[in-house]
């Protein structure tokens, strides 16, 4: 585990205090020196003549001038050895502080390390042995385990390191000392061996641990387990190292909550892709039982084609019914399609053709004039947008009988371009949106919201098909009355150009 | 007048500065140490009035302090300061040779004024006001 101060010991010391003792006893020879060299003078003093460069001065005053000057020193050499040693002390109180400030950084140092490691694992079956790792390099420890909780009230060991007796070990709650622990939620502190009267079922080892750790691992007041940690021979953990621990064991707990967030996430994301296989496939029946009967109704529809009727309306009904037909098996089409792309995962092609909103217009108009619903199309010009005829053929379909059924003729049709759209609007002449009919389609338009509004179910199928497109679709009220809904899709050049500009990026 | 001299032990920088700081303030010469060992070891150079000890320390924990201090035949007086507020922990301290037990955090005020009654007590009357201590805290204990 990466530390901030790789070579430090496990807790830094402040150096001893020898050499300034050292320099406080040199100090105290010299007093004893000066002070001898006076004693010295003053006894040559009094014993007769002063010596020849003091002839001028009395033997007895020579003497105490010498004694007061041996005083002084003294009393100087005193002062300063004081001062030293005040100053020494100091300098000893400094070096203690700055060791405890890197002690400090580096607790702090191992305790952000682990929780960057921790945290970077989501996995449980992963994240439980680097948590334990971790815990076992931060306290330099010997042996250790992590047990969780099961629903039955037992602890049951899920990794252990450096003891493998402990790797299967199950004991419960307030049985041992891990079921002491998260019973009381209180972290223990274990000086020499533990006692079995105390704690019932300990489990056995090679060599008994002397000094040991167990911290419980809470969550938002939920007990997940118990973090155990034995010493080396020899180590002895202290009330500091349970503390340190104590914390380590609240980054080890939000891990484990988050890894089985995490694994609960992943299950249900796996349940989900299986009930979307099922849909899949579900709808893909669906698609291939109906191609059948509807490939037998063209064959019939194509068999009265050649009965050649009389009755024009019987012709139109019969044509009206061979385009129902082909959209009904375009649609069934894509259903399939969209099937067997969700099954394997990778998105359906996206549509490389493009529609004439002209000509569609046209087609459209002339689908419901043949069935007695006149429609008007105001198209002046070619509007040609990226998407499949078909599909843009149901969305203008829907929007027309839409017109029809819930507002009032003469329903027109108009096509325009507009920037990089090419937009068709179907106007009708009815009463117009009510309040909440609007509320409800711009929420169609603004999230894809399925609610079906008054127009019923086409309007929901046109909006998805619309997206589908990359285009947008929204209704408004007309002035002179009536509702207008619009649908705007990219023109075909613009989706190719967007389409070589991603294939270019890509 | 001389200076009484405390020998402040803790393993936290801010706290050991914080009460040097106070007590300088109130005349007392201080000195520190970070873990039980240098708290020793400056006991043994120079043995301070009175020792403030913690006792969540690394290397070297307070109760090893005590313990080797109580081996001394002379030895300081000794208030114990942590954040160790339960019972049995107090009367784990007082039976090993505590003089007084302050908790954590604690009002300066009152800590000077525990230094102070530690300074002034004789030392024979310590093991009297221990075991004055000791029978608190057990009625205590025995109420809860």
């Amino acid at each position: 585990m990466p530390r901030a101060v790789p070579d430090a010991p496990a807790h830094g010391r402040a150096p001893s205090r020898r050499a300034p003792r050292r320099a406080v006893d040199r100090w105290g020879a010299g007093v004893i020196v000066v002070a001898g060299g006076a004693a010295a003078l003053a006894g040559l003093a009094f014993a007769g003549e002063p010596p020849a460069p003091f002839g001028w001065a009395s033997p007895v005053a020579l003497g105490l001038a010498l004694v007061g000057m041996a005083v002084i020193a003294a009393a100087s050499v005193m002062h300063r050895a004081l001062q030293v040693r005040r100053l020494t002390s100091r300098l000893e109180d400094e070096r203690v502080l700055s060791t405890a400030y890197s002690n400090r950084v580096r607790d702090l140092s191992a305790l952000v390390s682990a929780g960057d490691t921790i945290n970077g694992v989501l996995e449980l079956d992963r994240a439980l042995p680097t948590l334990l790792e971790e815990a076992l390099t931060f306290f330099h420890a010997g042996s250790g385990s992590i047990m969780l909780l099961d629903g039955a009230g037992f602890l049951q060991t899920v990794c252990a390191l450096g003891n493998d007796r402990a790797a299967d070990a199950r004991v419960k709650m307030g049985h041992s000392i891990a079921g002491h622990v998260a019973l009381t939620r209180e972290p223990l502190l274990l000086d020499g061996e533990p006692s079995p009267d105390r704690f019932s079922n300990l489990v056995e080892r090679d060599r008994p641990v002397q000094s040991a750790m167990s911290v419980p691992l809470i969550h938002r007041e939920e007990v997940l387990g118990v973090l155990n940690v034995s010493g080396e021979d020899g180590q002895v953990f202290t009330d500091h190292d349970l503390q340190l621990a104590t914390v380590f064991a609240s980054h080890v707990s939000v891990a484990i909550a988050n890894a089985r967030i995490f694994d609960s996430a992943r299950d249900r994301l796996s349940q989900l892709a299986e009930l979307n296989r099922a849909k899949s496939e579900l709808i893909s029946a669906i698609s291939q039982d109906l191609k059948d009967p509807v490939m037998a109704l063209s064959v019939d529809l194509d068999a009265l084609r050649h009965l050649e009727s009389e009755d024009e309306r019987a012709r139109e009904a019969l044509q009206r019914i061979r385009g129902h037909v082909a959209r009904l098996t375009a649609a069934m089409g894509r259903l399939l399609a969209e099937a067997e792309s969700e099954g394997t995962g990778t998105p359906p092609p996206s549509p490389s053709a493009s529609t004439d909103l002209r000509l569609l217009a046209l087609a459209v108009a002339r689908d419901f004039r043949r069935g007695g619903k006149p429609v008007d199309v105001h198209a002046h010009t070619r509007c040609t947008v990226a998407g499949d005829p078909d599909l843009l053929q149901q969305v203008l379909w829907n929007l027309v009988e839409n017109a029809f059924q819930h507002g009032a003729p003469p329903v027109r049709i108009e096509v325009r371009s507009s920037g990089d759209n090419g937009v068709i609007s179907v106007i009708d002449c009815g009463p117009g949106l009510a309040p909440d009919d609007r509320k409800r389609i711009d929420r169609l338009a603004s999230d894809g919201a399925t609610e079906h509004v008054r127009m019923g179910l086409g309007l929901s199928v046109a909006h998805a098909i619309v997206s589908g497109c990359a285009g947008t679709m929204w209704a408004e009220d007309v002035e002179e009355g009536g509702a207008a809904f619009h649908v705007a899709i990219p023109l075909a050049e613009t989706a190719r150009e967007a389409d070589d500009l991603r294939e270019v990026s890509a | 007048m001389k200076q009484s001299s405390i020998l402040i032990v803790d393993d936290e920088p801010d706290i050991l500065t914080m009460i040097r700081t106070a007590l300088e303030l109130e005349g007392f010469e201080t000195a520190l140490a970070g873990d039980g060992e240098m708290a020793l070891e400056r006991v043994r150079n120079r043995p301070p009035d009175v020792v403030l000890l913690d006792i969540m320390m690394p290397m070297l924990d307070g109760w090893a302090v005590i313990e080797a201090l109580a081996e001394q035949r002379r030895r300081p007086g000794l208030i114990v300061v942590s954040a160790k507020a339960r019972a049995p922990d107090m009367v784990r301290a007082f039976r090993m040779g505590a003089d007084a037990y302050v908790t954590k955090p604690f009002d300066f005020d009152a800590l000077t004024s525990t230094i102070r009654e530690v300074l002034a007590r004789p030392e024979r009357d310590r093991a009297r006001y221990r075991e004055v201590m000791l029978e608190r805290l057990e009625e205590r204990a025995a109420e809860l």
